[in-house]
């Protein structure tokens, strides 16, 4: 028996239509733990150049958290790892909700697929029991039926579900793979991957116990990570009012950033603020969590078309910002049709204002929309298109392959006009000439910095007094030797000293990583506007307290360097390097001159901070891991497979 | 008069977010050796959700009984629909709700005084969905059978 059911492995190969339940290797599990650790070893042995993400030989590894479906509040998330077909790199995408602990529940924390299916097919898992059913009927239909008509064809209304739609059906490069009540893996195109391993959707329920090593410590923690919660959770509900909405837009860049916002576009988000409040009293129903916790980030409305729709952050200012059409019922209904079809509602914005863009400069016409008349502020357009790209019709064939491959089947020079973040379409933000927001975005393999950024470029802005109270109360999550650059403080332009910000940078995508690990939300480790929940030695000791396996602070932070030099050993190994990072934010932060007193990111100080931050993670110049490095981490079979590959490791 | 103390756990369904950590922490405080395990199979709450229909209910286990219901109605309350066994607390033959999954036995909300604590699933609701009261209670004193 394994405590926290770590390493428990279903292995589905699809082709042929086998089921393998197995033990995880001691020494991968010792070495990487769970989730986003063991898959990123799995996928490095299995998933390697020579294997395209829509092979069948292409891996899709589901991975419980080690602390998922504990007690500890916030300990819900799946990570689902796999080669991106859009970054053709290492790619996660990260679920709450309550797969992960249902899935512990009937006894595993790991679910590997293989091969592609002939006919559609779902997998089923109750307990012990472990079968292929036929998806035939489910397919072309939305997650939401989907797990409808699973529910009723197995009896179970206590059945956990991921599902793709439509568009991961049509192998849309940014299909999602849905949950319910709002949570998706979105980013990197994980639905298309499922959808061309013909695997329509995952089913599983338990109710086997989980067994915990030291439950007695486990719950003391947890006691204490209550109490934390709540007093974070003010942070949230200060946040949930009329505010909110506008804040977001105001992050937003309009259009298919165009970096411009006239007189009126300002005066429409002012009065968004009003607006939103009126939106928010009226059609909010319900606060809603993931798997135990407290924090309630996803808020249900009533959808004008019926139902519930779960909204947050992106799916607010993505629609709003990309046509233009700042109403908020308009953006509950582009989340829902982005539901339906099973799209990942940030990528879709990106890529219906590129479409806009491009017909208003005339590069597409209305031949290529099939007589569609592309308009901003128009949502019977948006919508048109939403439908299109899901369905892959005329130009949602083209749109459908993200808007740098789009781009560039359109050709005449609509290259110049696509943004994206190594191949990924970019989030709609307008900030990425703020170094944190910037550094996040180069340091983490998506090339996304969604859910990376940190509070500390937040808390770095007030008093002096206030910052040493934050480091007093113990909310400043990072190692003592870090005080100082916090307490230096920012300069005029929002930006920390850049060695500070170097460290601070690294350590939050450690933080992340673990977090990918240990199965918890970012939200735990100081994500956005809130202060850390928790400590790298806490997350150590409750890993340590779930699986029996001795984790203490220094060895969750050799395990962070493990798999973070594993996941730059993979990428680089595909081809990832220094022009990579270096070009991970968009052109335009280098042209445009942000308002005052924020100031233009200069290439030269971007290559002095990818400078400093290869040089602290033990790269080289070019941004490959050192042999030292690698052999720091356990990872010398990285080094010899890069020499075999004639990439030289200094 | 004498009287007596009465426990309850009231619950205001509107706040409830569905998070089910009332499950998780009641099968753990329950378990032998305590917190040894998690397992909302065992728990004596569960929350009955329906997303699709903005449906979130915690349920007390009740008592239990070896017949189960004839007629089954739906409900309406305040323009939503809910299912025939949405708000029934007894462990009966037609579900299995509120039995330990291997052994069958049927399971009671105990306000926690097995295990001599306050209600910890009202401790951990951090929505404040669950909220205890105690009442006293007048109860009418045992007179001595007539002689």
């Amino acid at each position: 028996m394994t405590f926290g059911c770590v390493g428990a492995t279903i292995e589905v190969d699809l082709s042929r239509g086998t089921i393998e339940k197995r033990q995880a290797e001691p020494d991968l599990v010792d070495s990487y733990v769970a989730g986003k650790g063991t898959a990123a070893r799995l996928l490095w042995d299995r998933v390697t150049p020579e294997v395209d993400a829509f092979a069948p030989e292409s891996l899709l590894a589901i991975g419980a958290g080690v602390l998922t479906g504990t007690v500890i509040p916030g300990a819900g998330h799946t990570c689902i790892s796999y080669k991106s077909p859009v970054t053709n790199i290492h790619c996660y995408s990260s679920v709450g909700g309550f797969f992960g602990a249902e899935l512990k529940h009937a006894g595993y924390d790991t679910i590997l697929f293989s091969g592609k299916s002939p006919t559609p097919v779902y997998l089923y898992i109750n307990n012990d029991h472990v079968e292929l059913r036929d998806a035939s009927h489910l397919w072309g239909k939305s997650p939401a039926e989907t797990r409808q008509l699973i529910r009723e064809e197995l009896e179970n209304e206590d059945v956990q579900f991921l599902s793709i739609g439509p568009a991961g059906e049509n192998r849309v490069y940014f299909a999602s793979v849905e949950h319910g009540t709002g949570a998706s893996a979105s980013r990197g195109g994980a639905g298309a991957v499922m959808g061309d391993k013909k695997l329509k959707a995952i089913a599983v329920t338990g109710n086997k116990d989980i067994p915990l090593a030291n439950a007695s410590r486990l719950f003391e923690i947890g006691n204490y990570l209550l109490d934390r919660m709540n007093a974070d959770r003010t942070k949230v509900v200060e946040l949930s009012g009329y505010s909110y909405v506008r804040f977001l837009v105001n992050i937003g860049d309009f259009g298919n950033f165009s970096g411009v916002r006239s007189p009126e576009l300002e005066a429409e988000i002012k009065a968004l603020g009003r607006k939103a409040q009126e939106h928010i009293t009226r059609t909010r129903t319900r606060e809603v969590a993931c798997n135990n916790c407290a924090m309630r980030c996803k808020h249900a409305y009533l959808n004008p078309q019926g139902g519930y729709t779960f909204m947050k952050c992106q799916d607010w200012f993505a629609p709003m910002t990309a046509t233009y059409l700042l109403d908020c019922d308009f953006a509950v209904q582009w989340m829902a049709l982005c539901e339906k079809y099973g799209l990942d509602t940030s990528t879709t914005a990106n890529c219906v204002a590129f479409a806009i863009d491009m017909f208003k400069k005339g590069l597409l016409t209305k031949e290529d929309t099939g007589g569609l008349e592309l308009e901003w502020k128009k949502p019977e357009v948006a919508f048109a298109l939403i439908e299109k790209i899901a369905k892959r019709q005329d130009i949602g064939d083209v749109l459908a392959n993200g808007t740098y491959r789009a781009a560039r089947q359109i050709g005449k020079g609509a290259e110049s006009f696509a943004h994206d973040t190594r191949k990924l379409d970019l989030p709609m933000y307008r900030n990425f000439h703020e170094h944190h927001f910037a550094l996040m975005t180069a340091l983490n393999e998506k090339g996304d910095p969604t859910m990376l950024d940190s509070s500390i470029a937040l808390v770095m802005l007030r008093p002096k007094e206030e910052r040493e109270r934050y480091i007093q109360d113990g909310w400043f999550p990072y190692p003592r030797e870090l005080e100082k650059y916090l307490m230096a403080g920012a300069d005029a332009a929002r930006n920390p000293d850049m060695e500070g910000n170097c460290r601070f940078s690294i350590y939050d995508m450690e933080q992340y990583t673990l977090a990918d690990i240990a199965g918890v939300c970012r939200y735990w480790m100081q994500y956005w506007l809130y202060p850390a929940i928790a400590s790298r030695s806490l997350v150590a000791e409750l890993m340590s307290a779930v699986s029996g396996l001795e984790i203490d602070e220094e060895r969750a932070t050799r395990l962070a360097h493990r798999v973070i030099n594993l996941i730059r050993g993979y990428n680089v190994r595909e081809g990832i390097g220094r022009k990579d990072d270096f070009h991970s934010i968009p052109q335009h932060t280098f042209e445009r001159v942000p308002p005052p007193p924020e100031k233009r990111l200069e290439p030269a100080e971007w290559n002095k901070m990818l400078d400093l931050v290869y040089n602290i993670r033990g790269w080289s110049k070019e941004g490959i891991p050192m042999r030292s490095t690698l052999a720091e981490s356990g990872l010398d079979f990285v080094r010899e497979d890069l020499a075999k590959r004639g990439i030289p490791v200094a | 008069m004498a009287t007596r103390k009465i426990k309850y756990i009231n619950i205001d369904a509107d706040k409830c977010s569905g998070c089910r950590l009332c499950e998780s922490i009641c099968s753990a405080s329950h378990a032998d050796p305590p917190y040894s395990l998690v397992n909302p199979g065992r728990s004596r709450i569960r929350v009955f959700r329906d997303e699709d229909n903005d449906v979130y209910i915690p349920v007390l286990a009740g008592p239990y009984t070896d017949v189960e219901c004839l007629g089954r109605n739906t409900v309406m309350v305040k323009g939503k629909e809910y299912g025939e066994c949405s708000f029934c607390r007894a462990s009966c033959p037609s579900r299995d709700l509120f039995r330990e999954p291997e052994t069958d036995i049927p399971l009671k909300c105990d306000t926690c005084e097995s295990i001599n604590s306050e209600p910890l699933c009202v401790k951990w609701c951090l929505s404040k969905c669950l909220t205890f009261e105690e009442v006293e209670e007048e109860v009418e004193e045992e007179t001595p059978a007539a002689a």
